[in-house]
């Protein structure tokens, strides 16, 4: 579940092929600050309408499909194409699973997976054993 | 034969240095400091030579093309998320590439489009540039 995984071989050329659908788990980072924890997904490519995010029993669950205008004529360079881009996810316990929040901007998902409002402090007794 | 296996067995890099070769390449080997990030698609029709660069995190704001020589230079800056990291696997930070373009475009025509973290180059041909068929008819009463 959610290994590293890079879909592109930048080093490589012509790896992918005409019409072929890849399928790969997106480049991902996450982040933590004050607030929760937040997720970056890498769909380049990617349309808004194709993107299917979940989460059941606590597994964060990504599908997102890039389908790129097809190419015409003579091809020189081809190191990406039609790729499916699948993620799973365990989701910590303690996330607020109600305040969950995703926007898409320039290719890239994030969510937030907010942590839970600070309580007030409680103070306990000790009591003489 | 034990003598044709190196051959062989190295024809993978043997490829790779040749597509490395500035006449075979239509993208030169990355300048120090920047690796082959973005990944491209190079292509052509009969009117235009097209370009396509996953950029996922960058806007067009954060990218530049220059033109120069036949030559295409994408660079810009895919800005770095804020906070503690827990796991990183998204290039940030600048990247250069360099595309040799296979015939000459009109530098004032091309245009540029970022959607959804794709950038797609429209550069029209050169109408000098373009293949046109030539009509081949043999003179009556003539043979070769």
């Amino acid at each position: 579940m959610n290994t590293l995984h890079c879909p592109v071989l930048p080093n490589r050329r012509r790896l992918a092929r005409p019409g072929s659908v890849l399928s790969a788990q997106p480049l991902l980072d996450i982040m933590e600050r004050n607030d929760g924890v937040y997720l970056y997904y890498n769909l380049p490519g990617v349309r808004l309408e194709d993107i299917e995010l979940e989460l059941d029993g606590g597994v964060l669950s990504l599908q997102a499909t890039a389908r790129l205008a097809p190419l015409g004529g003579k091809v020189h360079a081809l190191e990406f194409s039609d790729i499916m881009y699948e993620s799973t996810l365990r989701v910590p316990a303690m996330v607020d699973v109600k305040r969950i929040e995703a926007s898409f901007v320039n290719g890239s998902l994030r969510v937030f997976l907010p942590s839970p409002g600070k309580s007030a402090p409680v103070r306990i007794p000790v009591i003489q054993g | 034969m034990p003598s044709r296996l190196p051959l062989i067995y190295g024809l993978p890099s043997l490829l790779d240095r040749l597509m490395d070769q500035e006449d075979h390449a239509p993208f030169p080997a990355p300048e120090n400091g920047f690796g082959c990030y973005p990944p491209l698609q190079l292509f052509e029709d009969g009117d235009a030579v097209y370009l396509r660069a996953a950029i996922a995190g960058a806007s067009l704001e954060n990218v530049n093309l220059v033109f120069n020589n036949n030559i295409l230079v994408l660079r810009g800056m895919v800005p770095a998320p804020e906070g503690r990291q827990v796991r990183r696997e998204r290039p940030t930070g600048p990247f250069r590439r360099e595309v040799r373009l296979p015939c000459k475009v009109v530098p004032g025509a091309i245009r540029a489009v970022m959607r959804d973290g794709l950038l797609t180059v429209t550069m029209p041909k050169d109408p000098r540039a373009k293949k046109r068929a030539i009509p081949v008819c043999a003179l009556p009463g003539e043979e070769l």
